[in-house]
């Protein structure tokens, strides 16, 4: 049965961004929310710990460096660690930045721990000195091993002896706050007495994922190890000597550059579907940005995003030295053959379109597409064209305190435009709490440059207390439809006391 | 042979002896066939989101033709694709910004159809453009605003809406009557439903004297 090696560098998120400060710095890395979400180890020393609030950390330690969490930076800087454990052993697989499993090399150098060592030894050459590896039979197992590892050794759980290992281990280690709450109200302490409850009556009780933890649990962890598919080493570079500052004079260098990127791609039978551009200045990376293509990317569409991303405003802030064009995605020529001979009418608007994003922006150029959502603004669905748009929520779903059916509205504005409603008194028209009306409405003012006109008919209120789950962002809102005098009928929401306008049945 | 007709088949035997395209149609939206004929190189006015999406909608479910919407941010998706308008092959660029002529004129190079929403143009641009759109075989749709030269001007007048009392029920279905007026025609009318209760779009049937309206 194949060995699994899982290496393991803590506090990843520190170390990522310690290179360009002493090693004994005391530093925390926070989270958006302003907790700490890692520490160096003089940190700790000092007595910051994870989920500790900015103020506290900095109480226990004063002179405590702050850093924000950028979980790319992070992923960035693990790239070269794969890519040295790559030259020692191929097939790795991250698994999040800070660590990756491989298969164990045993064989090639004499065994585990020797394996161990070696790649121990290279990473620590390379200036990562906390690196603790763990060896055992599945993923899991070899884990925890690498977390019970000391600094820059290995940790072996000899073959078979994973469930033996597990069971004294906390329960806290399945990562899962919320069942492992319950099983400690149910006296529960150990993985190993998780692991002598009946498997059947955990599938019951905790579903799919607690039957998974129940594996893990066992030291039965069957999760195979997803090899990293290592990238052919196909990225696109072009040198400025001097370096460069305006958009145009680097677009038209990278020509050739963009070129035979295509060119190498092509050769292998391959095209890219996306890519990342990543931009340098004095010698270190300034920008990246990933582009995608609605089919695949040829040499003008390259140049093309290069100049857009520098003509985004602050990417050029010093003079350019080299841009990266890195394959994000590739697709054989295959599935993409009938396009390259000439797909037609299609390919023509893919460059007509990109004309018109090199006049306006490639955000100003939009697809277009419907989707589910209780209001008319909810169910358009857009995004710059080119992207694939993302957070579709299915038309077909029920949702709940949508205006009944009815055509829908020809105009919906992007933004809702404040209205009128009065009574016929001139008295303003409010919803009361019961989802009652104060007044009947008689004249209305759809958009201030409107005009006021009088109500002709009116249906409503269809009341919806939107993400009533959240206390923050719930907010009750009752919709309407009024039709004017002149025919015009429109879609209004009252929330608070206000009117508002937020689409036309033009 | 009337006139026009003789001017015509002049204007078609010069054409041909230039070697340019024949003149081309766009399939219109059924309800619209005999009243609006989409000859292609002209613009278009309609004063409403809704024919801009009918007119549209024909060559768009017919033809397969591309189309781009300029300068409506509040274009309603939902509404296009229930009169048929392909969203898949739809073009939105909602804030073309000062330049928006110069991306007009780019979209008419690719795309059939260019809706250009709440524009005027002037007299000597429309002429550069008709060319422009004449050479490319597109039409252009100009929603809320002026457009000299154009070929038709399609409105929407007397406007029902049904379903909706005060304070009760919901929009369901409405009438309204769709002018087309054609350079060198009589203007159509006609009442349509836009759409039904089962969100066609239709012809009204005449009505039974019975049910005519008298207010």
């Amino acid at each position: 049965m194949a060995r699994i090696l899982v290496l393991w560098c803590p506090d990843w998120p520190v170390v990522a961004q310690l290179p360009d400060l002493p090693p004994d710095t005391p530093m925390a890395v926070l989270e958006r929310d302003g907790t700490v979400l890692a520490c160096s180890p003089r940190a700790r020393e000092e007595g910051v710990r994870r989920g500790m609030r900015r103020r506290d950390a900095q109480a226990r330690c004063p002179e405590l460096v702050l850093r924000d969490h950028d979980a790319d930076a992070d992923a960035r800087a693990f790239e070269p660690v794969l890519t040295l454990i790559e030259s020692l052993s191929p097939g790795v697989a991250p698994l999040r930045p800070g660590l990756c499993a491989l298969g164990v090399p045993a064989r090639y150098y004499g065994g585990e721990t020797e394996a161990a060592a070696v790649i121990t030894e290279q990473l620590v050459e390379h200036g990562l000195w906390d690196v603790r590896c763990g060896i055992a039979d599945d993923l899991f197992t070899a884990e925890q091993a690498a977390r019970r590892a000391p600094v820059q050794e290995a940790f072996v759980v000899p073959a078979g002896g994973s469930p033996d290992f597990v069971r004294d281990l906390p329960l806290d280690v399945l990562d899962d706050a919320d069942m492992v709450d319950l099983l400690r109200r149910l006296g529960l302490r150990t993985l190993g007495d998780f692991a002598r409850l009946p498997a059947r009556d955990v599938h019951t009780r905790f579903g799919p994922l607690g039957a998974m933890a129940h594996r893990l649990a066992r030291g039965e962890d069957h999760r195979l190890v997803a090899r990293r598919e290592v990238p052919p080493d196909l990225v696109g570079r072009a040198v400025f000597e001097p370096p460069l500052s305006s958009s145009e004079a680097i677009a038209f260098s990278l020509r050739t550059t963009a070129e035979s990127f295509v060119a190498a791609l092509t050769e292998r039978g391959e095209v890219a579907t996306a890519v990342r551009i990543e931009i340098d200045a004095d010698g270190a990376l300034a920008h990246e940005r990933s582009w995608r293509h609605p089919r695949w990317f040829s040499s003008a569409d390259l140049v093309d995003r290069v100049r857009w991303q520098l003509q985004a405003p602050g990417v050029i802030t010093r003079p350019v030295d080299e841009v990266r064009i890195v394959p994000e995605a590739v697709a054989t020529l295959g599935e993409h053959a009938e396009s390259l001979f000439g797909g037609g009418v299609d390919e023509q608007v893919e460059r007509g379109v990109a004309r018109v994003q090199s006049l306006v922006g490639p955000e100003a150029v939009r697809s277009a597409g419907v989707q589910g959502g209780r209001d008319p603004r909810e169910r358009q669905l857009t995004a710059p064209w080119g992207d694939r748009p993302v957070g579709v929520r299915a038309t077909e779903a029920p949702w709940p305190g949508s205006i009944p059916a009815t055509p829908a509205p020809a105009r919906v504005l992007p933004e809702p435009a404040p209205a009128q409603v009065v009574g016929a008194e001139g008295q303003s028209v409010v919803v009361t709490g019961r989802g009652g009306l104060t007044g009947e409405p008689a004249r209305f003012r759809p958009r201030p440059d409107e005009a006021w006109q009088p109500v002709a008919a009116w249906a409503g209120p269809w009341p919806i207390d939107d993400l009533w789950w959240d206390e923050h962002a719930a907010r009750r809102v009752a919709r309407f439809q009024v039709v004017g005098v002149d025919g015009s009928a429109w879609l209004m929401c009252v929330e608070n006391g206000h009117w508002w306008t937020e689409a036309r049945y033009d | 042979m009337s006139r026009a007709a003789l001017i015509d088949d002049l204007r078609a035997k010069v054409r041909q002896l230039e070697g340019r395209p024949q003149v081309a149609s766009l399939t219109v939206h059924p309800a619209l066939a005999g009243m609006l004929d989409l000859q292609v190189g002209h613009a278009y006015t309609v004063d409403s989101a809704t024919l801009a999406m009918l007119v549209m909608a024909g060559p768009s479910s017919h033809d397969g033709a591309w189309c781009a919407v300029v300068g409506a941010g509040d274009f309603g998706m939902e509404a296009a694709q229930s009169f048929g308008v392909d969203l898949e092959r739809t073009v939105l660029v909602p804030d073309p910004g000062e330049d928006w002529l110069a991306v007009v004129a780019a979209l008419v190079d690719v795309v059939s159809v260019v809706v250009v929403a709440g524009r005027d143009i002037s007299a000597r641009d429309a002429q550069r453009m008709a060319a422009r759109l004449y050479e490319r075989q597109s039409i252009i749709i100009a929603w809320d605003g002026a457009w000299p030269r154009a070929r038709a001007h399609v409105r929407l007048t007397d406007v029902v809406w049904h379903g909706v009392e005060r304070g009760s029920g919901h929009l369901q279905s409405r009438q309204a009557t769709i002018e087309v007026q054609q350079v060198g025609r009589p203007a159509a009318r006609r009442r349509f439903w836009l759409p039904d209760g089962d969100q066609q779009v239709r012809a009204v049937e005449p009505s039974s004297p019975r049910l005519r309206s008298v207010g």
